[in-house]
């Protein structure tokens, strides 16, 4: 895909989701300018990506949402809840569209009736114009909009890239001079404006602070005769220091046909700090170069007053910054006149600035311009895209793809590394080198804490916080409980919480549905509410922490709870458990019914939370990716449950045994001892067996019996592992106990899948496969 | 009558309106050596500085009101 659409997706999710939960906010403070403005930015931002590309629907329709919010931003206009709808709907067709774009490049032709049909909705219920119906289709197409422009595009297309050299020259210094942030101004009449009794001269007389102008006549080379007077070919520029606000109320009238850009003087600019001048000499060489061009101009013709005070001012903020000039001596900012013998010296120096090698161009190249023209473009870039490029600096957006061959290759790197101990005992057995062992012990153990390392940074990249999952839960609230006509308000705490991507990414689908049965289950109408003397406005608290290696997600709402009576009935009448089996669960675990296949306790089925299909595959889910699910509830009061899960996936420590000549593992967390007894410490015990160990009784399970394999090692002493199982230590006879082994345990798949009884596998550094016992399972298939 | 036209010289005074546009440029093309006087000028329309920007006439006199001089000192037509 092309590098800059690719971009312009990413950097517009972010910005569409951003201003999804400024809308959100705005719904609880219509007025709030600070919020008006952070919209105002992410959408124009979104606009000026968009215009890049061939996709007039969504510019459009960004363009409106844009011009509504400007005058939203001046007071003119109050975005209720239904203007909130429109706005979230056009973000929901503009991520549509992104997808899109993503596919396949392009838009479909149905875009543009989309879009109609938006910006019909945005004008009929935001700003309040009366529209033709969307299918009237051409009326709608010609809307009050302003052929979009932005930074970028305002200088490609019918922006400042065609602007003459020397007034481009002009316009750079005017910027470099500036004191502080100002604003470009580019107001382009339409060619009938004149019969709509515009003037725009007399318009652009009332432009307030402009501290440079250029009235740029568009005139075409022709005979004068077919000269028309009438016909606007201007176009106006100008470098104003006033605020947006009032640049914005002076060309109230014609604001469609104006482009403002903010800028940055570059000298207190912070995207380009000091070092940068010296670092990449070429700039300050082009900057020094436009400084003596435009001196040399005004020696020969003339120039304000004003255009030399701020060249002199850049070349004494060069003579800091930049290598070679520091011994001209640059007459003081407040000379009017061009000093012949400073000129002279500034020329003398310029082959010298930096380390700008080979690269030398006369001043009078033409391509100096143009090297001065992108170094606008650049500041003028900086100006609207200023908060999101600070971001994105600091952060490389990866392809995920990448990033799992990291994972993997890290995880091969651990197992080759284990394979050098392999190695070493055959060294040792094998050959009896007992030297060329131990260095190869020692150099295993070099390895070993690199790839070590390696992994934890990998682990760490790997980590995202949870907020990426909790942020669109606002939205969901807000729709789902007006759907329900509920009043609800969500609480989120510990966004900052990190988990692995994998298990944050998985984590999504349940989390919603355990939301959405708060929402739909849980909280209760208003009126009830109110009848049970709670505050009508019900509250979904959404938490996240750390605990140790996990991370706990807490939904908590304050809503009805569930009565662990009706859980009973219900789980009885499903089918789901017997009565006796009901009678004998205390409450606690009645609750936790509600994970089990097939339970549903809402009397009807809404479109919201399904049919009760869902709480099973909450927990299935939440089981798979290495957490659990708990649940408290309280009849009246609310219901809490606690998803844990661990923080990330990473190598995990398993201890190999063999059985039947095959290896197999067990996660060491589970294990508490390992130890070798003579058979006749065995006692049976009805069907079971069990050994004495320290004074305590423990079950012995065999694991051929467990696995369903011939067991290899009779009559010799038995290889126990005791497990902690559920508290309880358990001991497991294997044929023959191995070492333990860092390995990444990669789950089952395919046919392999169905059998619970193993965790997963890994591939051990000699290439064995190794599969992994999964414990909990152990006490099951007894 | 904000816009005078004489043998050599057109002059513009006070507040020239669109209409003058016209009429400018028709004496314009029938006196390419004509210059124009904008001392007494106080504004000018856009289509009438555009009149100034196609024909590119002699300015004999600058405008006495400081904000249409620096307008006009920011197009072409510059001094």
């Amino acid at each position: 895909m092309n590098p800059l659409l690719e971009q312009f997706l990413s950097e517009s999710r972010e910005l569409i989701e951003r201003s999804s939960d400024a809308f959100l906010s705005l719904e609880k403070d219509a007025t709030n300018p600070d919020i008006l403005n952070a919209l105002f930015r992410y959408v124009h931002t979104i606009k000026g990506g968009s215009g890049l590309f061939d996709i007039e629907p969504f510019t459009h329709l960004v363009h409106v949402t844009e011009d509504s919010l400007s005058r939203a931003r001046n007071g003119e206009l109050v975005l209720d809840d239904r203007c909130i709808d429109v706005y979230l709907k056009v973000l929901d067709q503009l991520t549509l569209w992104l997808e899109l774009l993503e596919d396949r490049e392009t838009l479909p032709d149905e875009a543009v009736f989309d879009g109609k049909r938006l910006t019909g909705q945005l004008q009929e219920v935001v700003l309040k114009e009366k529209t033709a119906s969307p299918g009237a289709g051409d009326n709608v197409a010609v809307l009050p909009v302003a052929p979009v422009r932005t930074a970028a595009e305002s200088l490609a297309q019918a922006g400042l890239s065609d602007l003459e050299e020397s007034r481009r020259t002009a316009l750079l210094a005017a910027v470099h001079g500036l004191d502080a942030p100002a604003r470009l101004v580019v107001y382009q009449p339409g060619e009938n404006a004149f019969f709509s009794g515009d003037d725009p001269l007399n318009t652009w007389l009332h432009v307030p602070g402009l501290c440079w102008q250029f009235i740029d006549d568009q005139l075409e080379d022709g005979p004068l005769e077919a000269f028309d007077p009438y016909l606007c070919r201007m176009r106006l520029i100008g470098l104003s220091e006033a605020p947006r606000e009032s640049l914005e109320s002076a060309l109230g009238y014609v604001l469609d046909n104006v482009t403002l850009v903010d800028v940055a003087p570059s000298s207190t600019n912070d995207d380009t700090p000091a070092d940068s001048v010296t670092a990449g000499a070429s700039p300050a060489a082009t900057v020094a170069r436009a400084q003596l061009r435009l001196l040399r101009e005004a020696a020969t013709n003339g120039a304000e007053p004003a255009t030399l005070r701020s060249a002199y001012r850049i070349v004494a903020g060069l003579t800091d910054k930049a290598a070679g000039l520091e011994h001209l001596t640059v007459p003081p900012v407040t000379t009017e006149t061009v000093d012949e013998a400073f000129l002279g010296a500034l020329e003398a120096a310029l082959p010298g600035i930096g380390q700008d090698t080979g690269q030398q161009r006369p001043p009078s190249d033409p391509a100096v311009a143009d090297t001065s023209a992108d170094m606008l473009d650049d500041s003028l870039l900086a100006g609207p895209t200023h908060g999101v490029r600070d971001e994105t600096i600091r952060t490389i957006k990866v392809d995920q793809e990448k990033l799992e061959q990291l994972v993997d290759l890290t995880g091969e790197l651990i197992v080759a590394k284990n394979s050098m101990q392999h190695l070493a005992r055959r060294v040792e057995e094998e050959y009896g080198i007992k030297q060329l062992s131990r260095e190869l012990k020692s150099e295993h153990a070099v390895l070993n804490r690199i790839s070590e390392s390696l992994q934890g940074v990998v682990m760490q990249i790997r980590m995202i916080p949870v907020s990426t999952l909790f942020q669109r839960f606002p939205r969901l609230v807000r729709d789902l409980s007006r759907r329900l006509d509920k009043k609800i308000e969500l609480v989120i705490e510990g966004e900052d919480t990190e988990a692995d991507k994998n298990i944050v990414e998985q984590l999504a689908d349940p989390l919603i549905h355990l939301v959405r049965n708060s929402i739909d289950h849980g909280i209760e109408l208003p009126a009830q509410r109110a009848a049970l003397g709670k505050p009508e406005t019900g509250q979904i608290r959404l938490s996240a922490r750390t605990i140790e290696d996990s991370v706990q997600i807490e939904i908590r709402d304050d809503g009805h709870g569930i009565d662990p009576d009706r859980i009973r009935d219900k789980a009885v009448a499903k089918g789901v458990i017997s009565a006796e089996e009901a009678a004998s669960l205390n409450d606690q675990a009645a609750l936790h019914l509600i994970f089990e296949p097939g339970f549903s306790t809402c009397e009807a089925v809404t479109d919201l939370s399904g049919r009760g299909v869902g709480m099973d595959v909450v927990k299935t889910t939440v089981t798979r990716i290495g957490g659990h699910i708990d649940i408290e509830s309280e009849k009246g009061q609310g219901t809490v449950i606690r998803v844990t899960l661990p923080a990330s996936i990473t190598v995990s420590r398993v201890m190999m045994f063999e059985m039947d000549g095959q290896v197999y593992g067990i996660p060491v967390e589970m294990l508490t001892e390992t130890i070798k007894i003579s058979p006749d410490r065995i006692r049976k015990i009805k069907n079971g067996e069990a050994y004495v160990l320290r004074k305590q009784l423990i079950p012995i399970y065999r694991m051929s019996r467990i696995l369903g394999l011939r067991s290899g090692a009779a009559g010799t002493d038995l290889s126990i592992l005791n497990l902690n199982l559920n508290g309880q230590t358990v001991g497991i006879v294997v044929d023959r106990l191995l070492e333990g082994v860092d390995v990444i345990v990669k789950p089952m798949e395919g046919v392999m899948a169905r059998f619970p009884i193993y965790s997963g596998a890994a591939v051990l550094g000699d290439g064995r496969v190794l599969l992994v016992v999964n414990p909990k399972e152990i006490e099951l298939c007894h | 009558m904000s816009l005078i036209t004489k043998v050599k010289v057109a002059r513009l005074e006070q507040d020239c309106g669109a209409e003058e546009a016209e009429t400018l440029l028709e004496w314009l093309l029938s006196h390419p050596a004509g210059k124009v006087n904008l001392k007494r000028c106080t504004s000018l329309h856009t289509a009438v500085l555009q009149v100034l920007l196609a024909c590119r006439p002699t300015i004999s006199h600058w405008p006495d009101d400081a904000r249409l001089a620096q307008l006009l000192d920011a197009t072409r037509l510059a001094r």
